[in-house]
């Protein structure tokens, strides 16, 4: 039974999606109740993979391995550790809250439905998945629906359509996909193995200098998906013009694949690779968090503003990749969690406020408190996690991403740690401009608060970030017994510092800049 | 008293925060007969913890400590949390829970019928969870995490009126401004933490012991020389943002936008003293370096100077009492520099009573007035006297207790950190102690000015003819407040009570106070006091004379630092941001977009080649296979050789 539990959360949205498209349109609370029952389901599952994962043994659990090609070695090959486990909660958490979030959309609501939950699986999929092959399908699965969710349902901007949005995302991504299939079939040849399973070809031991050139076809590939700069222009065209959910989804899990794309295909089965190229990840990482936290501050339309944010805290999980360590590799994936938490948070928000102010320049909006408080407390508790206040679930996840990078670069964590004033500066204008002030009753003589659905995504949203900040024990022993357990010392062994535990005597005198 | 030792030790900073979590409810729930509620929760919240506390007095070797694994990653991250109740904390715990205590039964008249009275009692618990955390905490992480905990309460009281531009520009500015010195705070536990290998203060003052003695030499960036220097100024930095230090201190006089007695509670007494306190925690780690030590003289100097002479022009009454904070917090940060933990903190202590007790008094004055449009104004008071008896003899107290009238509570304070400052013979410290004069008698002025201002003279405006006092509910915890501010300097004082509780029992020499020293000191209180009456003690007031002292455009323009930050600083990086939003969507998103005009050109140009002909394709074919046989040839020409 554990075998199906990966495969149920994959295939229940997918089949719900593909049972979507049978019902007639006409039946609008049918078709929410099969999309919700195709997102809930992996609530559940989730939870009890979270739970049953066996702590005491770590590694790879809940396999199914069904033979798919054998003559290519290819495996229907699902398995989880801590890090998949706490991500596939992280994704069916924010599926749930993206189908109530879209329970009032009017326009050709079956499709729009049909199509995110085709997304989500391929979400699930890549997460859970342990053969390149499957990965790679898994992850175009994921990608390809943004393109038509994007473009048919987004709104454009004024500089920007809609049009243009779903099409340079999609192109942008697919992009990185050739990379990363050149990097996929450059493991297979190599390896000698005819198989594509990630266990065995990470424990093959390539080549150094075929490390070197492959990580950066990996880092490339992938790291597009997760915004590394200068690259990572896509994804505030593609946000701003996106509708709720997809934005939620968008840059609360599609980016995460990105980044654990590169965890899992580069840092673990590249470790060599990793170390090569960890400076220029980390200088990336800073500029990430930088950039894009000044980018927002000089935004005015509200969907950018978290947009940008999102590119600077994406930033913060390449940072903590790119200290090789284990605490940076916490803190990275507890920042994929928060961010993602975070983000569909904002995105909730965000589409609420637009939807019944019709704005989305915040110098036009002021004293929103007054008549949404429930939203303006929801919003201000995701300010508070995005720049890291302490009892959020964004400080202990940047902590660990600053401490990590702190043990590897000392120069770059002190750079990346200015983004933490940077980042309260836009956040704080932003609850200010929108919520705090005068209300301008002529203009917005009717401004309700979140109704019933949409309550329920964004105060299970904010309770989960300020629990996680309060108590994020369980969530990172997960991830540290799940990097522990696979691969974590051939990460690690590689790195010049071998030992974490005192600094003092890792640092070599080398790397002192002043006498 | 047994029943509280027998009850768990982290229910101390907690239960405030139950306490904040229920009064959240209530305030989410918009119910307003359970507001009523609010005050009663948060007050038995925080008398718990304050029973707790007197359970576990310190003293004779036994100190009541816990702590609490959080998080544990790996071997090489340990994280606790801690209840760490040795002296120093308790003396801080003491001060939170009093100030706290009568501050919340005050505010129940002065909140009274605000319509969100169960959301400011949730911030006020919750700031007195935050601040207790803050001061029990035996290690850099829990510090660093409450530290930026009552930022956030102070945040969210001061834009409590937050539909006020002012409010929720303020509110914005104090939690940015302090921000800066978190970051440097941040970066100095990073380095400690890294050099010591655990965020313990036991450990970090042992490491740099080490450092300083040349036993542990492999750190992080810095040799051990810069090291010692370095990482103490970076966690200074915390301490001049939020204990509002020049060039930071600009948030705190904005800061008066909240609520009078958040004012008193926050910004006078506990949670700006926080920076006072975390130097005096680990005034070892310091004091290693001489370079460390003048630059908090100097910092604390200039403070206190400059503050103290902006206060001498203020009309606002909330604001004379903001800079004069600003200014005994500077006087406070002299006394730490020059080497006397208990004279920094016996200071911090009497002034907590005396500030609280003058910024009550305030609350007390614009609550009558608060019909004015500007109820601030003191120069639209005058005469209060007469109708204000409680609050006019109580601010009376609490302003001869600032001005170090000897035998107030204030005096004795000063006289400690003149002292100490005297002792340490160092030629910073003497610089220290010449403006730690100037300051006393500057502040002696002031604040008679303030009082004769408020409460002498005759009314000067219709709202304050018509004034009332308040009821027992605010007048009871000024009597409390003016009593501690007359006594409980020379209780401390004497016998060295307050520094042989702070020397964990041992019983220090008593400090030989060198009589022209006093007698300077109190010259200088009575002056001040003397020049204020001579000027201001009269029945009407004209003109205010201090307009026509020399500097007084710039001490009036707050010299010319608030628009330094403004003008310069915060324009400066709202423009960059502009600057790089521009840069990306113009320069980098530009690039990707040429690229991607680039394919759709060479696709356009490619297309025409279909035309359909099949002559022409065939040409074609024939042409590349002829290239082809070539180009394959050659190579397996150039092969063979």
């Amino acid at each position: 039974m554990d075998g199906w539990l990966l495969s149920i959360t994959i295939l229940a949205p997918m089949i719900a999606g593909v049972l979507l498209l049978t019902l007639p349109a006409t039946k609008g609370l049918l078709i929410r109740f099969v999309a919700l029952i195709g997102a809930v389901i992996t609530l559940p599952v989730a939870i009890y993979l979270c739970i049953n994962y066996n702590r005491s043994t770590g590694g790879y659990q809940f396999v199914q391995d069904i033979p798919w090609v054998p003559s290519l070695g290819i495996h229907y090959h699902l398995a989880a550790d801590g890090i998949s486990v706490v991500l596939i909660l992280l994704t069916a958490l924010l599926i749930t809250g993206g189908v109530f979030a879209s329970w009032t959309r009017k326009d050709r609501t079956k499709e729009f439905l049909a199509l995110l939950l085709l997304l989500v699986s391929g979400v699930f999929g890549v997460f859970a998945c342990r053969d390149l092959f499957f990965l790679f399908l898994f992850y175009e699965i994921a990608v390809l629906p943004m393109y038509l969710l994007i473009g048919v349902w987004g709104t454009s901007t004024k500089a920007r359509t809609k049009e243009y949005s779903a099409m340079k995302l999609t192109l942008m991504l697919m992009g990185g996909s050739a990379f990363i299939l050149v990097a996929i079939l450059a493991m297979y040849t190599q390896s000698g193995q005819r198989t594509f399973d990630m266990d065995t070809l990470s424990r093959v031991g390539f080549d150094p200098a075929m490390q070197r050139w492959v990580f950066i076809a990996v880092y490339v590939g992938f790291g597009i998906l997760a915004g590394i700069w200068p690259l990572h222009t896509w994804s505030p065209d593609g946000h701003a013009s996106a509708p709720t959910a997809v934005s939620m989804l968008h840059a609360g899990v599609l980016m995460k694949l990105g980044a654990y794309g590169v965890l899992r295909l580069g840092l673990q089965m590249l470790p060599q690779g990793a170390q090569d190229w960890s400076f220029l990840m980390a200088v990336i990482a800073t500029i990430n968090i930088l950039y894009g936290a000044c980018s927002a501050m000089g935004q005015t339309d509200l969907k950018y503003i978290i947009a940008y944010s999102s590119v600077s805290h994406m930033g913060m999980v390449m940072l903590g990749l790119a200290s090789l360590n284990a605490v940076g590799i916490n803190g990275s994936v507890m920042q994929m969690v928060s961010h993602g938490i975070m983000t569909g948070l904002f995105f909730a928000v965000v589409g609420l406020i637009y939807e019944k102010s019709h704005t989305r320049i915040i110098a036009n909006m002021g004293g929103f408190a007054k008549r949404m408080p429930g939203v303006a407390v929801c919003m201000t508790i995701g300010g508070l996690a995005s720049f890291g206040l302490p009892a959020t679930s964004g400080f202990i996840a940047e902590f660990l991403c600053f401490y990590g990078m702190w043990l590897r670069y000392p120069i770059l964590a002190l750079l990346a740690v200015l983004g933490i004033v940077v980042t309260a500066v836009y956040v704080l204008r932003m609850i200010q401009k929108i919520f705090l002030g005068e209300y301008n009753e002529k203009e917005y003589h009717d401004l309700p608060d979140a109704r019933t659905t949409e309550w329920v995504a964004i105060t299970a949203l904010s309770a989960a970030l300020l629990l996680l900040g309060m108590y994020p024990k369980p969530i990172v022993n997960l991830i540290e017994v799940g990097w522990r357990t696979t691969r974590a010392d051939a990460v690690e062994s590689a790195s010049v510092h071998p030992n974490h535990n005192n600094t003092a005597r890792v640092l070599p005198a080398g790397m002192r800049l002043l006498p | 008293m047994a029943a509280f030792s027998a009850l768990p030790l982290w229910l101390l900073p907690l239960a405030p925060f139950i306490a904040a979590a229920l009064c959240a409810v209530i305030a989410l729930s918009g119910n307003k007969s359970a507001a009523k509620a609010a005050p009663a929760l948060t007050l038995v919240a925080t008398i718990v913890s304050a029973l707790i506390a007197l359970a576990h007095v310190p003293g004779e070797g036994h100190i009541a400590s816990q702590s609490y694994e959080w998080l544990t990653i790996g071997t090489g991250l340990k994280i606790t949390l801690s209840v760490h109740l040795d002296a120093l904390a308790w003396t801080m715990v003491a001060v939170v829970c009093l100030v706290s205590t009568l501050v919340q039964i005050y505010s129940t008249a002065y909140m009274k019928g605000e319509a969100g009275f169960a959301r400011y009692y949730a911030c006020l618990a919750m700031f007195t969870c935050s601040m207790l955390a803050l001061v029990l905490a035996d290690n850099l992480f829990q510090l660093y995490i409450s530290w930026e905990l009552v930022g956030i309460c102070s945040y969210l009281l001061i834009g409590f009126w937050w539909t006020k531009k002012s409010a929720g520009d303020a509110s914005k500015k104090a939690f940015i401004v302090t921000r800066f010195g978190d970051v440097g705070f941040f970066l100095g536990v990073l380095l400690m933490v890294s050099a010591a290998g655990s965020f313990q203060f036991t450990e970090v003052a042992h490491a740099v012991t080490q450092i300083s003695s040349g036993q542990l030499t492999s750190l992080p960036l810095l040799g051990p020389q810069l090291f010692l220097i370095i990482a103490p100024l970076l966690l200074f930095c915390g301490a001049v943002g939020k204990s509002a230090q020049f060039p930071l201190h600009i948030w705190l006089p904005d800061a008066m936008e909240g609520p009078t007695p958040v004012s008193a509670l926050i910004h006078a007494a506990t949670m700006v003293a926080a920076g006072v306190y975390m130097v005096a925690r680990l005034l070892p780690v310091f004091a290693a370096s001489q370079v460390v030590m003048n630059i908090i003289i100097i910092t604390g100097s200039i403070t206190a100077l400059i503050a103290a002479t902006i206060a001498l022009v203020q009309t606002d009454i909330k604001k004379v009492m903001a800079y004069s904070t600003i200014s005994q917090l500077g006087y406070m940060f002299i006394g730490l520099g020059v080497g006397s933990r208990d004279a920094g903190m016996f200071h911090l202590v009497t002034h907590a009573m005396f500030k609280a007790l003058l910024f009550l008094t305030a609350g007390s004055v614009i609550h009558a007035l608060h019909h004015s449009a500007t109820p601030n104004d003191m120069r639209l008071m005058g005469g209060l006297s007469k109708k204000m008896r409680v609050t006019s003899i109580t601010c009376g107290i609490g302003v001869l207790a600032l001005a170090g009238l000897p035998g107030l509570s204030g005096f004795w304070s000063k006289e400690a950190i003149l002292g100490a400052a005297l002792e340490n013979h160092s030629p910073v410290a003497m610089l220290g102690l010449a403006v730690a004069l100037l300051v006393a008698a500057m502040t002696a002025f002031y604040s008679t000015r303030m009082w004769l201002m408020t409460f002498y003279g005759t009314s000067r405006s219709h709202e304050a003819e018509h004034a009332h006092e308040g009821p027992a509910s605010m007048t009871v915890p000024l009597m409390i407040l003016a009593a501690l501010s007359v006594g409980l300097g020379f209780w401390l004082k004497s016998g060295g009570r307050l520094s042989a509780f702070l020397g964990g029992g041992v019983e220090s020499a008593p400090e030989h106070m060198t009589l022209w020293l006093t007698a300077v000191a109190s010259l200088c209180a009575l002056g001040g006091i003397g020049v204020a009456w001579s000027i201001y003690g009269k029945q009407s007031l004209a003109a205010d004379p201090i307009e026509k002292i020399p500097g007084y455009k710039l001490f009036v323009n707050l010299w010319y630092i608030d628009d330094f930050w403004s003008k310069g600083a915060a324009a400066g990086a709202l423009a960059f941001g502009r600057f790089v939003a521009w840069f990306d969507r113009t320069v980098i998103d530009g690039l990707i977009n040429v690229i991607g005009g680039a394919c759709q050109l060479v696709g356009n140009r490619l297309r025409k080649s279909a035309t359909g002909q099949t002559q022409l394709y065939t040409t074609v074919v024939m042409a590349g296979l002829v290239i082809a046989v070539l180009a394959i040839s050659y190579l397996q020409q150039v092969g063979g050789r």
